[in-house]
C-alpha cells in the first residue's frame, strides 16, 4: 500500500474484550485500520459514521445480536458491498446457514488463523473490487442511456401531431422501446400515422427508429404518397439493417375531408376502425403486406386497403405486445379480452377502458415486450388549420419572384401509375416564387385536379359509386385494377405565372386522355351540385379564383393568385 | 436439445426440426443447424410440427436462413405449422418468401 492512501478501515463487533486485541493485532499485519464495537447497537452506529470498509460480526451479543445489526448494516449499504465475515465459535451447519441468511458474506471459526483470515480477506478485496466496477459501469451504462433516450425523443417523437382526438401510449419493457409511432400532416391535409416495431426492443431497436423517422418526415411534408414512402422507409432499412432485423409497420393516411383513411399493414395485428357510439367494431385491417427492410424491392402497390369513414369512428393501432401481455397465471390478454375492453359500454373512453382492463389482467407481472396503442377519433379538430391566405413578409426571397414563366409537365401511360407529379410541380413552383404560405393550399388545388383527372378522366370511374360504404370499398378496388391494367393514358399539366396590379397569377391546365364530359349543356358549378364530383371540387373553388372545363370537359383551369410582398 | 437438425444422403436436402418455443434461445442452435451447409443450391425444410409458439426473433432467424440458402433463389419449405405459428407467419405475409405448406 502506498502512503498517500489511506488505510483500509476495519470495523470489529465482539462483546469480548481479549478477542478485539487479538483481531485488531491481525488485521494491523494486513494493513487495516480498525475501529471497535462492543454490540450490534454500537456496530450500527459506528458503521454509519465510519463507512468501514470490512466489517468482523460476533453472533451473541447484549443489546442486539450480531444477525439483527447485520440486517439493518446491509439494507442502508444498498448497492454497496460492504462484506460482512461472522466470527463463531460454533461449526454447526445450521448456524453457519443463518449468518449467511441474515446477510453475512462469510464466517470466520474462533480461534482465528492468521493464514485463513488473510485469504478471507483477500477474497472479500477482490469482490469488492468486482463490485466497485460493476457499480461503475451501470451508473455510466445508465446515464448514457438516459442521454440516448433525450436524443431519441426529441429525434423521433418530439414532432408528433398533439391534438385531443389523438391518444397513444408506449410503454416499453426496458429503458427504450423498440415501438415507435409517428404523425405529420402532408401538405394536402391528409394525416399519416405510422406505428412501427422492431424486431426485438431495446437499445438496438430503437437506433432503427430515428432513419425511419427522417425518412417518414421528410416525404410525408414534400408530400409524397404512402406506397412512396414505404418504399423510402424499405430502402433506407435495407442499407442499414442487418439480415434478420425487420420493422413491422402499420401507416396509414386519414384523408382530409375524413370520408376514408388508407391503411398499409405490413407485418402488425390488425387495426381496428370501431363505430363511435355503439362501439361495435366495423373492421378489422389485416396484415397485407411484407416488414418492411425484408426484401430489397418492395411492392407497395398491393398493400393498400381503403376503408369509409364517418365523423366520430374511432382508427385503433397496437403492437402485439398489447395482445401478447402475460397475466401472473402465464395467461396471453389475447384479442378477445382486447374487443371486449373495447366494446364494454361505460363512461370510460375505449382508451381508458383498454388501459384499465389489460392493467387488471397483468396485475404484478414484469413486461416483456413493448407495447403500443393508438386511438385516432375521426373529427374535424383532428385536421390542420388552413394556412392563411396572406402575403409573404417583406425582406423574404419573395422580391425575387417578379416575371413571368410557364411550365409543362406530362406523365403519359405507365408512368402514370408509378409517380406522383404533384410534389415535383409543387418543389417547382416553390424554386421559382418562393411561396412557403401558399405551399398547402396550392398542394392541394393540384392534389385534386390530378385526381379528378386520373379517376374520371384517364380511368373513367364514376364517382357517384362513392355514394354508399359498399360502392366506396368497391370504388377503389375498381381504381386498383384499371390502375394495374392501365396501357395508355396521360395526363398533361400546363402551368403559367404572370403579374397583374401588384397580384401573381398561377393558371393551371391540366389535361386528361380521357372523353371528358359535355360541360356546355350545364355550368361547372351544376355539374358540382349533381354531386357527380365530389368534395375535392368544391375545395379547389374555395381556394382558387376561377375553375372552369374546357374542350370536351378533359381539360380543367383554375386560377389561383396572391399578393406580391412589397 | 430444441432443433435437430438431418442432412439426407446427398447432402442436397437439410431438414430443421423446431420443438418448443422457437424464439431467441435458439438462435445460436438454430444457426448451427444449417451454417456448415453449402447454403446455395440446397433445399431446406424446416419442420415446425413440435413448435408450439414463435416469436419475432424467429422471423428474423428464418429470413437469416433464407440469405444463407441464396436470399431471392433460396429453396426453403416451412412444413407442419400449427393454426397459431401458421397465424404469425401469415401476419409477416412469410408466404411471399418462404413455400408454406
Amino acid at each position: 500500500m502506498s502512503p498517500a492512501e489511506t488505510a483500509p478501515l476495519a470495523l470489529i463487533v465482539d462483546d469480548e474484550l481479549t478477542n478485539r486485541m487479538i483481531l485488531r493485532s491481525l488485521l494491523k499485519k494486513q494493513g487495516y485500520d480498525s475501529v471497535e464495537a462492543e454490540n450490534g447497537r454500537q456496530a450500527v452506529e459506528l458503521f454509519r459514521e465510519r463507512q468501514p470498509d470490512i466489517i468482523f460480526m460476533d453472533v451473541m451479543m447484549p443489546e442486539m445480536d450480531g444477525y439483527e445489526a447485520t440486517r439493518i448494516i446491509k439494507a442502508e449499504a444498498g448497492n454497496r458491498f460492504i462484506p460482512v465475515i461472522f466470527l463463531t465459535a460454533v461449526t454447526d451447519e445450521e448456524s453457519l446457514l443463518a449468518c449467511i441468511d441474515a446477510g453475512g458474506d462469510d464466517f470466520l471459526v474462533k480461534p482465528y488463523d492468521q493464514f485463513l483470515l488473510q485469504s478471507k480477506i483477500r477474497a472479500m478485496e477482490r469482490i469488492a473490487g468486482l463490485n466497485r466496477e460493476i457499480q461503475g459501469m451501470y451508473s455510466l451504462i445508465h446515464r448514457e442511456q438516459e442521454i440516448a433516450e433525450q436524443v431519441f425523443n426529441n429525434a423521433v417523437q418530439k414532432n408528433n401531431i398533439v391534438n385531443p382526438f389523438v391518444r397513444s401510449m408506449i410503454r416499453p419493457a426496458g429503458t427504450f422501446s423498440g415501438d415507435m409511432i409517428l404523425s405529420e400532416y402532408s401538405p394536402s391535409r391528409d394525416i399519416h400515422f405510422l406505428l412501427g416495431d422492431f424486431t426485438g426492443h431495446g437499445l438496438s431497436a430503437a437506433l432503427g427508429a430515428m432513419p425511419v423517422s427522417e425518412v417518414f418526415r421528410a416525404m410525408t411534408a414534400k408530400g409524397f404518397t404512402p406506397e412512396e414512402i414505404l418504399i423510402g422507409i424499405n430502402k433506407k432499412l435495407r442499407q442499414f439493417l442487418p439480415v434478420g432485423m425487420f420493422l413491422g409497420v402499420q401507416l396509414i393516411s386519414i384523408s382530409h375531408d375524413l370520408e376514408s383513411v388508407s391503411v398499409f399493414n405490413c407485418g402488425m395485428p390488425d387495426l381496428l376502425i370501431i363505430d363511435g357510439p355503439t362501439r361495435q367494431i366495423k373492421h378489422h385491417v389485416r396484415s397485407t403486406g411484407l416488414p418492411l427492410g425484408v426484401v430489397d424491392n418492395l411492392d407497395a402497390r398491393d398493400i393498400r386497403q381503403t376503408l369509409p369513414l364517418t365523423e366520430g369512428d374511432h382508427i385503433l393501432m397496437y403492437s402485439d405486445g398489447l395482445t401478447e401481455a402475460w397475466s401472473e397465471q402465464d395467461e396471453e390478454f389475447g384479442v378477445e379480452r382486447l374487443e371486449a375492453a373495447i366494446r364494454e359500454p361505460g363512461d370510460d373512453s375505449i382508451f381508458d377502458s383498454i388501459i384499465r382492463h389489460l392493467e387488471a389482467f397483468c396485475g404484478q407481472r414484469e413486461q416483456a415486450d413493448d407495447i403500443t396503442l393508438i386511438k385516432i377519433t375521426c373529427d374535424p379538430g383532428l385536421l390542420p388549420a388552413i394556412a392563411e391566405h396572406e402575403p409573404v413578409q417583406p425582406g423574404s426571397r419573395a422580391q425575387a419572384t417578379e416575371g413571368d414563366w410557364e411550365y409543362a409537365f406530362s406523365l403519359k401511360d405507365q408512368r402514370l401509375r408509378e409517380t406522383n407529379p404533384v410534389p415535383i410541380i409543387i418543389n417547382h413552383i416553390m424554386e421559382m416564387e418562393a411561396i412557403e404560405n401558399e405551399r398547402q393550399s396550392l398542394f392541394t388545388v393540384l392534389t385534386e385536379l390530378y385526381v379528378n383527372a386520373l379517376d374520371h378522366g384517364v380511368l373513367g370511374l364514376d364517382s357517384a359509386m362513392k355514394s354508399d360504404p359498399a360502392g366506396f370499398a368497391r370504388y377503389f378496388q375498381e381504381r386498383e385494377k384499371r390502375l394495374a391494367e392501365l396501357q395508355h393514358g396521360s395526363v398533361t399539366f400546363h402551368l403559367s405565372v404572370e403579374q397583374e396590379d401588384g397580384r401573381r397569377r398561377l393558371l393551371l391546365r391540366v389535361e386528361d386522355s380521357g372523353s371528358g364530359f359535355d360541360h356546355s349543356a350545364r355550368s361547372a358549378r351544376e355539374v358540382e351540385q349533381t354531386g357527380l364530383s365530389g368534395r375535392g371540387i368544391l375545395l379547389i373553388r374555395d381556394l382558387c379564383d376561377d375553375l372552369q372545363y374546357l374542350g370536351k370537359g378533359n381539360i380543367a383551369q383554375a386560377s389561383y393568385s396572391w399578393t406580391l410582398a412589397s | 436439445m430444441s432443433i435437430t437438425s438431418t442432412v439426407s444422403d446427398n447432402g442436397q436436402k437439410v431438414t430443421i426440426a423446431v420443438s418448443g418455443k422457437f424464439d431467441f434461445q435458439l438462435y445460436d442452435d438454430f444457426r448451427s443447424a444449417y451454417v456448415d451447409t453449402p447454403g446455395v443450391g440446397v433445399e431446406y425444410i424446416v419442420d415446425l410440427s413440435g413448435a408450439d409458439y414463435l416469436d419475432s426473433s424467429a422471423l428474423g432467424m428464418l429470413l437469416l436462413l433464407r440469405e444463407h440458402a441464396g436470399g431471392e433463389g433460396a429453396r426453403i419449405r416451412i412444413v407442419n405449422a400449427s393454426p397459431e405459428v401458421r397465424k404469425i407467419l401469415d401476419v409477416a405475409n412469410f408466404g411471399k418468401l418462404f413455400d408454406i405448406e
